[in-house]
Order: C-alpha cells, then sequence, then structure tokens
C-alpha cells in the first residue's frame, strides 16, 4: 500500500510550522537583542528552537520513515553576554559593567534567511505534491 | 490475451509505477521537512527491481488450508536508504535543500510521464470500445 497524497502534505506542513516556530523565536531574539531585564532578573537569552522527527505510524516501513516535525523543545543559549561598561545605566553592576543579551543580530539574520529558505522550499515540496494529485485526477480526462 | 482480465493488463505495472512514486514523493517532502532537525538523515526509496520481482512470485494455493506467502506488495524495509551525499552540518543533519529539490522535481515530472502514459491505455481502450471511432 501506498501512504498517500495526504501524508506527504500533513510532513510538509508540519515542517511549515516548525520553521514558522524558528523564525518567531528569531523575532523574539531580534526584538529582544538590548532588554537587560529578562524573565528570571539577568539579562534576555536568546533561544532557539529544538526539531525532532515523530514518525506517523508504528509499522510499516515506509509509514515509520514518513515522519512529522516537532518542536521538542525551546533551548536557551548559555552562552555569556556582552559586557559594555556604562557606569551611569540603572542595571550596571559594581563596576560600572552592564551584561548584555548574548544576542547576535549577525547570526539571526542568517538563521532568519534560512528559515526562510526552509520555509519556501516547504512550500515548494507541497505545490509539487499538489501537483501530481492534479496529474491523477485528471486521468482519462 | 483474450480474456476480459487481460485488458487491463498494460495498465497494472503503471498503476505499480503510479504508487513508486507517490511513496518515493512521500520520502522527499520529509527529507525537506526535517532541514533543521538534528542527526536526521535524508531517505530515498531503491527503485524495485522487475527482474528480481519476477523471479520473487510466490507459489498459489492449492489449498485454503495451506500458509499464505507473504505478502510483499509493501515497501520493505531494505527498499529505503539513507542518502548522506549531500553532506553533512554541525548538527549531524545531512539534508541538503537543493538535492532535495531536484529530486522532487525529477520524482514529479516521472509521475506526470506515467499518468500520461496511462491516460494514453485508457484512450486506446476507448477507441477500441467505441469500435474504432474516437469518441
Amino acid at each position: 500500500m501506498s501512504v498517500g497524497i495526504y501524508s506527504a502534505l500533513t510532513v510538509a506542513s508540519s515542517g511549515l510550522a516548525a520553521e514558522r516556530t524558528r523564525m518567531n523565536t528569531i523575532a523574539s531574539n531580534l526584538a529582544n537583542a538590548r532588554t537587560t531585564r529578562g524573565a528570571d532578573g539577568g539579562p534576555y537569552r536568546r533561544i532557539d528552537p529544538v526539531f525532532e522527527a515523530v514518525p506517523n505510524a508504528r509499522s510499516g516501513a515506509l509509514e515509520r520513515s514518513v515522519a512529522s516535525v516537532r518542536v521538542a523543545e525551546i533551548k536557551q543559549d548559555t552562552r555569556p553576554g556582552q559586557m559594555v561598561y556604562e557606569p551611569g545605566h540603572p542595571d550596571a553592576n559594581a563596576q560600572g559593567y552592564v551584561e548584555y543579551p548574548n544576542v547576535n543580530v549577525v547570526e539571526e539574520m542568517v538563521n532568519m534567511m534560512s528559515a526562510s529558505r526552509a520555509y519556501e522550499a516547504g512550500v515548494a515540496a507541497i505545490e509539487s505534491v499538489k501537483s501530481m494529485a492534479r496529474a491523477a485526477t485528471g486521468i482519462g480526462r | 490475451m483474450g480474456s476480459v482480465t487481460s485488458i487491463y493488463a498494460a495498465i497494472s505495472p503503471l498503476h505499480n509505477a503510479l504508487d513508486f512514486h507517490l511513496d518515493r514523493q512521500n520520502l522527499l517532502t520529509t527529507n525537506v521537512a526535517h532541514v533543521d532537525t538534528p542527526n536526521y538523515v535524508p531517505r530515498d526509496l531503491k527503485r524495485p527491481n522487475p527482474f528480481g520481482q519476477t523471479l520473487d512470485v510466490a507459489m498459489a494455493r492449492a489449498d485454503e488450508r495451506h500458509m499464505a506467502a507473504p505478502d510483499t506488495s509493501g515497501v520493505r524495509e531494505s527498499d529505503i536508504f539513507t542518502d548522506s551525499a549531500g553532506g553533512g552540518g554541525y548538527d549531524g543533519n545531512f539534508v541538503s535543500l537543493d538535492r532535495e529539490a531536484a529530486k522532487l522535481a525529477e520524482n514529479q515530472s516521472r509521475y506526470d510521464v506515467v499518468t500520461t502514459a496511462v491516460g494514453a491505455q485508457l484512450r486506446l481502450l476507448s477507441f477500441a470500445a467505441n469500435d474504432g471511432t474516437s469518441a
């Protein structure tokens, strides 16, 4: 048996949703690039989604290989932030240094481009499956 | 030839080809979806070997109480192989978008060719059924 058109669409759309999650984390990182008061009191820490493959079924060789994407966790980057000497800043430490978030704007932009391209590739895959379905329904016409 | 069932004999292998390309499309779409999944290695489907399949026929059951041959119609584990030729990144992901896009396009166009062939076969049958006048 074939796994059908719809599992391809399900998998592709799970990939799109995952890339959208990635886009959201990148937007959050960029927006908070200078936020010195995060949720845990310290500066904002950049976040990254971790994806994992979830098979659509337990049995069948093909069914186990056709796996959806799931966001396993949103991981906080533990790298230290940038220390900037700003004695007048309310969040400066005793030595006059302010710890800014560990967000690197260039890195985020590169990640954003890669997420956007991956999203486009997923859309192209969906278009391809759709055109196959169209060809199949056109048989005999 | 001569029996009614053999009318569709030419379409049946084409049907298998459609199934194969749809299954392969599913695998390739999965690869594209997992372009950012750590430790994911893209998978691909082996083209079925017609000669091997011809040798792989099961004997017909002479009696209902005999054991049935295992069903070999589905995709077997050995037909799926991992394709790491695209090169891996630091996260252990081996998906190469351009490679997968090329495979997707190729597979889709093969599928389209087969649907055209099925349509042509059906038109032949319809031609015969209408006494040689194209309906």
